[in-house]
């Protein structure tokens, strides 16, 4: 069961560490607003609404403009992309700026029909690009079939339109169904395959796509879809906007338009929601995901779908706007246009994606007028930006928190630092605070022929300490593998408590309250601090996590919103035992906690695993060490492994004087040369 | 013919096909053996090698020189090709290196549709070999597709050879285990990525040759099925593997031969059969037949 309960921090109790001295009524531990002069900056909002505005005007110079007027709006959208990239934050308001240029669009180039097609069709990809952009930006699925999921969008449609006379209502939530179902065909590829076997997965789908496409009679064969109707007859009029009269593309133009823009504000949603996080963590490290009790399968199936509706609603509208749909419309060079439109937006960046799809319509359309030349061009402009943009046109920023509250505080806004006070009372919620037992019953491990765990059995009591020792090689982290469900068991049981949860999935043993840490470090280096330590938990317990960083290192909760990465190693280690506590475990595996931390450093870890057994009485904890102080200072129980057996088992004195073990760190005769402590 | 006959005459052309695609596959298992990077446009390199043999060809008729010339003239578009889109992006992560590799093709594609003479045509390919009728029984080849299979299979060794026999082949295969080992061992990377994206650029311009000389006919987007076809045979072979391009190649060949010849309505939908069964070979088998490497990359 998960941990809902907010703690109550907001109003009476003084939370140690940084909350403290920034809680306030209502808001909770909310980071504060960092602290800026109000005149300032309404003079700040103002430029940025005067630089969207001067960006907006040099687009349509762009599209209005000949030679030098065009070039000097190229001139002044480059100056406008590189300004914006600087950016801490966007600028308040912006929403509001950027639909009234989208809006007014079409009056500006109401001399010419095919500019406010263009705009549209840019809208289209926009849509497009949302989707794939939640595939391959948010979730790492490497999709280069997006034009079959478009194409599966706009034949459906052409087709019931055409055949079965559907109206426009009708067919374009079917077509994006049909996306949505017919990835479904994908589905076990993309929970199987990864990486480049997934790409190329996909691109034999989409050729297998376009295949029976032409193949097939009954869709049309290589001719397609001809004659497909507007989406309605309303669609067919030209548009009456007081003095002006445009023409009726400029109807689709303002109603792809609003679909993009309620598919931009859906994709910011999930993007800053808990399910844009579990598609990050997914993407960047899918064990660590899995351990923190995130269904991988299910996020991924769900990133995967979700990004094909809205493929699938795009390329319907597309049926619908353009009236005639071929084969040769959904093949490969079309999924590249469509893949490069995230990419080169800047993978995860919803802004990015709006930025990458009108630059490249646009500028396609405007290379129509050099004719021949302009994929030539088209081709050495794309490596261009992306040599000196590797990171894309406007990079993703850290997530904002918590989703749908307008906070305020943007990747590097510093937060007050907190008065460094230690905890005085044991912290004020998480966890029912019972530990559970840990049974692990003649457990064997086998990679081939070799048998990592050669029948292994411990028994871990409830709220124990229980240290595990042994050299390398001994089994002591596939132990752990095993026991959160990483490595199938070839024989024996693991119980938590009494329920035997040999072979259930890791996210599953993770809910059920295992919680562990690993090795080699697993933070999302790219993630912010708070993204990394709610990985397990639902909603935005941001207090407790202010809390629990704060119990370990004072300055940490001032550093909520820094990419991970950024930490020295000692809080990156930090940071996965918040992670694992907040998860509100029943049993807490730490793999060496202290690896690679200086001595005084491992001595404040040992002190502070120690004070969490101070706020968490209850907590079992089994910890790998080789460190035998580490283990001296914590564990009453110990258990040295060797060769995947439990050689010795019982107090930390016994066990490290015990002949076996001494034998298995310093090989036959090791007893013999014994000086205390075998470490 | 017998059922017999029928299956030896498709094997005659799937040995054919199949030296084509394990050439193809191989340079892509040697771009990501070495550099970690798919090379998405080598199908538009090997469109480079057949019209640079077109253009030799036109001057003399000599094969050796029409081979050697488009190998060397296609291994320094290769070069090029590296040092402008392939190295800038090397740090950038591996979807960057994709997206600019797929335009840098593009720019190919396209330039030798506007610069080639008639570029945007479909042009025949001269016959290179004699295509002399040789009857086998009940099986007809001709010696032009023996020249085809005695070429590329030759072509093969030879890399085989360069790969694990020169100290080239060794400053390769050891930038492929472990980059920085290598370069500390004073392997001039650079010179290997130069070495890497040569020779795999003059397999391609080889693969050209024998798909013009094949099909006898070229265009300025053949590249593009080309390169599908050799990646997924790269892949079904397990990426990073030499022989298992070879073997995947070979495999693809099959498939695509056997499900034209044997199956209903199988010549249009040959592609379709073997591309389902790469997918399905890729669910149950997820890093190719000799795959060791499992990526977690893109």
């Amino acid at each position: 069961m998960r941990h809902p309960v907010r703690p109550a921090a907001s109003s009476t109790t003084v939370v140690p560490g940084g909350a403290g001295s920034v809680a306030q009524p209502g808001v909770a531990a909310h980071p504060p607003a960092p602290v800026r002069s109000p005149a300032g900056g309404a003079w700040v909002e103002l430029g940025y609404g005067v630089g969207i505005i001067g960006a907006y005007a040099a687009l349509l110079a762009v599209v209005l403009g000949r030679g030098g007027t065009a070039a000097a709006g190229g001139a002044g959208l480059a100056a406008a992309l590189v300004l914006v990239r600087r950016l801490r934050r966007a600028p308040r308001g912006w929403p509001w700026v950027v639909a009234a240029c989208v809006a007014s669009f079409p009056l500006f180039v109401r001399a010419s029909p095919y500019w406010i097609f263009t705009g549209a069709l840019s809208a289209l990809y926009f849509l497009a690009g949302l989707g794939l952009n939640i595939q391959v930006g948010s979730a790492g699925i490497a999709n280069l079939a997006g034009a079959a999921f478009f194409g599966s969008g706009a034949y459906s449609a052409g087709l019931l339109a055409t055949r079965l006379h559907w109206p426009g209502w009708a067919t374009v939530p079917a077509g994006t169904a049909a996306a949505v179902l017919i990835g479904a065909l994908l589905f076990v590829p993309v929970l199987k395959t990864r990486g480049y076997y997934l790409a190329l997965v996909t691109i034999a789908f989409g050729a297998v796509f376009t295949l029976l496409l032409t193949n097939m009679a009954w869709d049309g064969g290589p001719q397609g879809v001809k004659d497909i109707p507007g989406l309605g007859p309303a669609f067919d009029a030209p548009l009456r906007l007081g003095p002006w009269t445009l023409h009726f593309y400029a109807r689709y133009f303002f109603l792809i338009a609003a679909v993009a823009t309620l598919g931009l504000w859906g994709a910011q949603r999930l993007a800053a929601s808990r399910r844009g996080a579990h598609w990050n963590a997914v993407r960047d490290d899918e064990v660590a995901a899995r351990c923190a009790g995130v269904d991988v399968d299910r996020v991924m199936l769900e990133a995967f779908s979700v990004g094909n509706a809205f493929i699938g609603c795009a390329g319907a509208l597309y049926a619908h706007l353009v009236g005639f749909i071929a084969p040769a419309d959904f093949n490969f060079p079309v999924s590249l246009v469509l893949l490069s439109i995230p990419i080169l937006g800047g993978l995860d960046s919803v802004p990015g994606t709006a930025v990458a799809a009108g630059l490249l319509i646009f500028l396609a359309e405007k290379l129509r007028a050099i004719a021949d030349y302009r994929f030539l061009i088209y081709g050495a402009l794309v490596v261009a930006i992306l040599v000196i943009a590797p990171a894309g046109l406007l990079p993703p920023r850290p997530r904002r928190y918590p989703a749908g509250r307008r906070g305020d505080w943007g990747p590097r806004d510093r937060l007050a630092p907190p008065a460094p006070s230690p905890p005085s009372a044991p912290l004020s919620a998480g966890g029912s605070g019972a530990g559970a037992r840990l049974g692990i019953e003649a457990l064997v491990v086998r990679f081939g022929g070799l048998r990592a765990l050669d029948g292994v059995t411990l028994a871990v009591d409830a709220g124990e300490v229980c240290g595990i020792i042994g050299p390398n090689g001994s089994g002591k982290t596939t132990l752990f593998n095993a026991a959160v469900g990483l490595y199938p068991a070839a024989a024996g049981r693991i119980l938590l408590d009494h329920r035997d949860i040999t072979g259930l999935p890791t996210h599953r043993i993770s809910r059920l309250g295992v919680a562990r840490t690993f090795q080699q470090n697993r933070v999302l280096a790219g993630q912010s601090v708070l993204d990394n330590v709610l990985l397990g938990r639902r909603g935005w317990p941001i207090d407790e996590a202010s809390e629990w960083l704060a119990f370990f290192n004072p300055e940490l909760p001032s550093r909520l919103a820094d990419p991970a990465g950024d930490l020295p190693l000692i809080d990156r280690r930090r940071l996965e035992i918040v992670r694992a506590l907040l998860a509100a475990p029943r049993l807490l595996l730490l793999d060496e906690p202290t690896a690679g931390l200086n001595p005084e450093e491992t001595a404040r870890m040992v002190a502070d695993i120690r004070r969490v057994r101070t706020v968490r009485p209850g907590l079992t904890i089994v910890v790998i060490e080789h460190d035998m102080s580490v283990i001296a200072g914590l564990c009453g129980h110990v258990v040295a492994l060797g060769d995947g057996r439990v050689i010795a088992e019982g107090r930390f004195e016994d066990v490290t004087r015990h002949p076996q073990v001494l034998e298995a760190y310093l090989g036959p005769g090791g007893a013999v040369v014994e000086r205390g402590s075998p470490a | 013919m017998t059922g017999w006959d029928v299956l030896a005459q498709q094997l005659a052309g799937a040995a054919q096909l199949g030296v084509i695609y394990a050439l193809i596959a191989v340079g892509f298992t040697l771009y990501f053996g070495v550099l970690n990077v798919i090379q998405f446009s080598h199908g538009d390199i090997v469109t480079v090698g057949a019209f640079a043999a077109l253009t030799v060809a036109a001057a003399t008729g000599f094969v050796p020189l029409v081979v050697v010339a488009a190998m060397a003239l296609t291994g320094l578009v290769g070069v090029v090709f590296e040092r402008a889109a392939v190295r800038p992006t090397r740090a950038s992560p591996p979807l960057i290196t994709l997206l600019a590799t797929l335009a840098a093709g593009m720019a190919i594609r396209e330039a030798i549709r506007l610069f080639y003479p008639l570029g945007s045509q479909v042009h025949r390919f001269p016959a290179l070999f004699p295509p002399t009728p040789i009857h086998l029984g009940g099986v007809l080849l001709r010696a032009s597709g023996l020249w085809i299979a005695g070429i590329g299979l030759g072509t093969i060794v030879a890399t085989a050879v360069l790969v694990e026999r020169t100290s080239l082949g060794r400053a390769i295969r050891a930038t492929a285990q472990d980059r920085e080992a290598a370069q500390m061992m004073g392997v001039d990377l650079s010179l290997v990525l130069d070495a890497t994206f040569f020779i795999a650029s003059a397999l391609a311009a080889v693969a050209g040759i024998l798909y013009g000389a094949y099909y006898n006919t070229v265009t300025f987007d053949m590249g593009i099925v080309a390169g599908v076809i050799g990646f997924s045979a790269a892949v079904v072979g397990g990426l990073g593997n030499v022989y298992g391009a070879v073997v995947g190649g070979f495999l693809f060949a099959l498939l695509e031969t056997l499900s034209a010849a044997f199956l209903p309505a199988g010549s249009e939908n040959a592609d379709v059969f073997a591309f389902v069964i790469v997918i399905l070979f890729l669910v149950l088998r997820p890093t190719g037949i000799l795959g060791e490497k499992a990526t977690q990359r893109v």
